[in-house]
């Protein structure tokens, strides 16, 4: 019997039984859409973990600091500096897009007549990127920018004017892009000396530096800082190392954490960020980072337990959707075992004028799968509508941390798109399965038998 | 003429609780190619198990059951069916057409099952209905048809794949008396222009006048066999 026609025949079969047709495939529709909702609720709650868990830093990067240099590694190893060597061998473990020590130096900003402390990051600039640093106006720097410089939207409330008696901070609407804006490692450049200090010997002239971007609000540390090519940061520390030794060893005030990070090449750095090309290998990458006695730190640490707390919730909800999916087949076998009762005679006839045994079990397995299919398609319909109407009206089963505030996007149902195929697919693969038992009911009706019935 | 169906000592005994029901109780015989050969008996004789046996619906207890060259009590049952599709027809007294395909589709059925392609099998199914005189019922359903016409789309089918044998169980048992004339007339022409054979089982004298043998069943074993006349077509037309 050719394919298409056992597909029409068992689609006429099932349109010759509207009602108890239709009847099932609903049963089945409810069965599907009670799984894919189900199922979406828990995709959403870990959605929106991921989604919250985002807003705290970003989930891809592993921020690595050497808290420990000296100390020993629990395998007893002695814990290395973490220099621009071991830096590249963390940009080439299993799943890392890309790796860059961050230097952190306090200097002097000066815009106009006002003065301020800043803290300028060094990073590798080809790494800029990699880091989704959010850049609002401007651009970010690439690996040719020298004295190029990223500055985050709250650096200029660290400005001032010292020259004027009261406290006067730089105007709201300073815009550092349009503006001269130099850096100095003398701290108390401008500043008027207090009584007693000691008149640095040299003076430095300020060094321009060129604003090409600005950050909008990360939330994290760039908000308040300038981000320039490491290099160049290397340059300025080294420039205030001498005018500091130049002024008999920290004649300046220093204020600021300039003493908390090093050169690099030899004591290494104070901290490193890694980024991890996808979510899965962040874990393990942390893993390795940590066996080498650094600390590691990164959101999803904060995810990961976050899930687990809910995994309970989420298997019950998966549960209700299999128990009403599990009554839908038992519908479908039910159906079919009915239509068998009914055809019983009709079997007979077609076995008689040469209908195979295999020829049989197919018409009736796929008149199972035609209930299958249109009631999981109509279910999937359903969900996506049932999805929707929960969205719409934010009905939250959990999933919301509750001492962040209401994050946008935030989503009671998730249905992506390989939940509505596994939805259709299961559907179809389970209706299948409840017409095995009929399908083999009827190949092995005994022909005398089915003939005798009126 | 050479033998197409041969039955060499056939039991079918059925077990009823401790009983044993002989119904069909060592029967020897012979059909002969373009024969048309009918099974008459009283009802209980044992007359259509034997048909059955004959056309592989039911296994004999012993003995074996030749068509051509097949030993038919051997085929497993999707043999039997491949072996149904290429070789024999049915006739039924109940007609047993399915009740939601159209008169085409269901002379056209035997051929779906064989694998024929849809345009092939229909264009098939259309000159048989056209030979039963039913060329303007193709597109009518079964409860659309009078007994008559629906046994004549029946014959259609049995026919379509243009079997060896034809097997016809009580064939005009539900029909008047002058359709049953009409039907056993359009059988046996058709199965004289193509050489077929058909066994059929009946208690009605009359249909035995279109018989080249009338084989008297009783009892489950031949009482008698009597010649009839030399060939069905003509002695019906």
């Amino acid at each position: 019997m050719k394919y298409f026609d056992t597909l029409f025949l068992s689609v006429r079969n099932l349109w010759r039984r509207k009602l108890r047709t239709t009847l099932t495939i609903v049963g089945v529709m409810i069965g599907t859409c009670a799984i894919v909702v189900m199922i979406s609720l828990g995709l959403a709650m870990n959605k929106n973990f991921l989604e919250q868990v985002s807003q705290m830093g970003n989930i891809m990067q592993i921020q690595v600091y050497n808290w420990n240099e000296g100390g020993m590694t629990p395998d007893g190893k002695k814990i290395e500096p973490l220099t621009d060597a071991k830096i590249a061998e963390f940009a080439k473990m299993k799943g890392v897009e890309g790796a860059t020590p961050i230097m952190d130096l306090g200097l002097k900003m000066v815009v106009g007549k006002y003065v301020g402390w800043v803290s300028i990051l060094g990073i590798n600039p080809d790494m800029f990127e990699m880091l989704d640093i959010p850049v609002s106006t401007g651009r970010g720097l690439t690996g040719e920018d020298t004295n190029h410089a990223v500055v985050g939207e709250y650096a200029k409330y660290n400005l001032y004017n010292p020259k004027s008696s009261r406290w006067e901070p730089a105007p709201e609407d300073l815009n550092l892009m349009e503006e001269k804006v130099t850096v100095s490692w003398d701290m108390s450049y401008g500043e008027k000396p207090y009584p007693g200090q000691p008149t640095p010997k040299k003076k430095v002239k300020p060094v321009t530096i060129e604003v090409v971007g600005m950050v909008s609000q990360s939330g994290g540390q760039y908000d308040y800082s300038i981000v320039m090519p490491l290099e160049t940061v290397k340059k300025f520390k080294k420039e205030q190392d001498k005018f500091n030794q130049g002024n008999g060893g920290g004649g300046g005030v220093i204020i600021g954490r300039a003493g908390s990070s090093s050169s690099g090449e030899k004591e290494g750095y104070y901290q490193a960020i890694v980024k991890v090309k996808d979510i899965d290998s962040v874990t393990e990458v942390m893993e390795q980072i940590k066996a080498m006695g650094y600390e590691a730190y990164s959101p999803i640490q904060i995810l990961e337990q976050m899930k687990e707390q809910s995994a309970g919730l989420r298997q019950i909800l998966g549960g209700i959707g299999i128990t009403a999916f599990v009554i839908a087949a038992i519908g479908i076998a039910n159906t079919m075992y009915m239509s068998i009762y009914e055809r019983t005679r009709e079997i007979g006839i077609i076995k008689v004028i040469g209908a195979r045994l295999g020829d049989i079990r197919r018409i009736f397995l796929m008149e199972a799968g035609w209930i299958g299919i249109f009631g999981g398609v109509m279910g999937v319909g359903l969900s996506l509508l049932a999805s929707m109407a929960l969205n719409r009206f934010n009905i939250n089963l959990g999933g919301q941390i509750m001492w962040m505030p209401q994050g946008e996007g935030l989503q009671s149902s998730y249905i992506p798109v390989w939940l509505m195929l596994a939805g259709a697919g299961f559907s179809f693969l389970a209706s299948l399965l409840a017409g095995v038992l009929p399908a083999r009911r009827a190949m092995r009706l005994s022909v005398m038998k089915a003939l005798r019935q009126e | 003429m050479s033998a197409i169906i041969v039955l060499d000592d056939v039991y079918r005994i059925f077990r009823m609780g401790q009983e044993r029901i002989c119904a069909v109780n060592g029967i020897s015989l012979s059909i002969e190619e373009g024969e048309i050969c009918c099974l008459q008996g009283p009802s209980g004789s044992g007359k259509s198990t034997l048909l059955h046996l004959m056309a592989g619906l039911d296994k004999p207890t012993k003995g074996s059951i030749t068509i051509g060259k097949t030993r038919i009590d051997k085929l497993n049952e999707n043999q039997l069916a491949l072996f149904r599709q290429k070789y024999i027809g049915f006739i039924f007294q109940s007609y047993y057409l399915i009740p939601t395909l159209t008169a085409l589709e269901n002379v056209a059925l035997p051929l779906t099952f064989c694998g024929v392609p849809r345009s092939k099998r229909n264009k098939m199914a259309k000159e048989l209905l056209e030979a039963v005189g039913l060329k303007d019922r193709m597109k009518h359903k079964p409860h659309e048809m009078s007994g008559g016409q629906q046994q004549r789309v029946s014959i259609a089918r049995a026919f379509v794949n243009n079997p060896k044998v034809i097997f016809a169980d009580e064939p005009t048992g539900n029909l008047d008396t002058v359709t049953t004339h009409e039907m056993m007339r359009l059988m046996t022409s058709l199965a004289y222009e193509r050489k077929q054979t058909i066994v059929l089982v009946t208690h009605n004298p009359e249909i035995a006048d279109y018989s080249t043998r009338i084989v008297r069943v009783r009892d489950g074993r031949i009482e008698k066999i009597e010649n009839g006349r030399e060939n069905g077509y003509e002695t019906g037309a």
